[in-house]
């Protein structure tokens, strides 16, 4: 049985916040993630960058009332490496408590 | 909101360029899993429409199932183009959408209880309209509908 491994890329701690909470989203503007996480423009738009980069997000760029909107949504890529992530450090609980790991929902 | 505690106790920085995760600490395995949780939620809750939406959008379901019950589908278009507006003011207002395709087990089987739920009432509300005469059951089966939507937005789960 192969042991889970922990994802580098959405392990950091503004990128893994990114992934939770676009992961029961189908897509979030980028203020709402900004205004969540509580980081500046310049932050979120790195992280995101990183993100985009690997392939786990994408962007979408909506203009209304002339005033640019972005949204950012989590690819299938993305969601299935978040998963992984998550199960990876479930994985390391239940190793710790001495109980197998159950993923959850 | 998802506290960053478990940042602090950890020597990554936010760019993680050399990160060791085969040295992750329990406790920062526990504080990440219980961010992912709280992110989780509060996208969950941004994405959640407020009261005056998921009101609009009852309504508008109940209207569909009272046209429907009444024979009357070509009103059916309207309270469609009606939700597709309020739906599309709801994402514009609030940032943020809800997955439209289900997740679990329990996701799919309460919008199955919905569907069928909906299906029965229009059956039966037209049944009761077209052969005793109650000119009420429509209006009743779009009502009932319209509490089974708000009761689905509220718990997660349909009228049953």
């Amino acid at each position: 049985m192969s042991t889970p491994s922990l994802n580098p890329i959405i392990h950091a701690p503004n990128r893994l916040q990114i992934c939770a909470l676009l992961a029961p989203l189908q897509t979030a503007e980028f203020q709402v993630l900004r205004d969540a996480l509580q980081v500046s423009d310049s932050v979120l738009s790195k992280q995101i960058k990183k993100l985009e980069e690997a392939g786990y997000v994408k962007l979408r760029k909506q203009k209304v009332n002339g005033r640019q909107h972005t949204w950012v949504l989590l690819t299938g890529k993305g969601r299935k490496a978040f998963n992984a992530h998550v199960a990876a450090l479930e994985h390391l609980v239940a190793l710790a408590s001495g109980m197998p790991a159950t993923p959850s929902s | 909101m998802a506290k960053k505690t478990y940042l602090k106790r950890t020597n990554m920085d936010s760019n993680h360029s050399g990160i060791n995760t085969a040295g992750t600490g329990i406790e920062e395995a526990k504080q990440a899993l219980r961010s992912v949780q709280q992110a989780k939620s509060a996208g969950l809750n941004q994405a959640m429409p407020t009261r005056w939406f998921r009101a609009a959008i009852a309504l508008t379901i109940g209207s569909m199932v009272t046209v429907s019950a009444w024979g009357k589908t070509e009103l059916v278009v309207i309270s469609l183009a009606v939700l597709t507006g309020v739906l599309a003011a709801q994402k514009r207002k609030q940032g943020a959408v809800l997955r439209s395709c289900p997740n679990g087990v329990k996701e799919i089987s309460a919008l199955f209880v919905l569907a069928v739920f909906s299906t029965a009432l229009i059956v039966g509300a037209n049944l009761l309209n077209q052969t005793r005469g109650y000119e009420w059951a429509p209006i009743a089966g779009g009502a009932l509908m319209a509490i089974a939507v708000l009761q689905y937005y509220k718990t997660g789960k349909a009228i049953l």
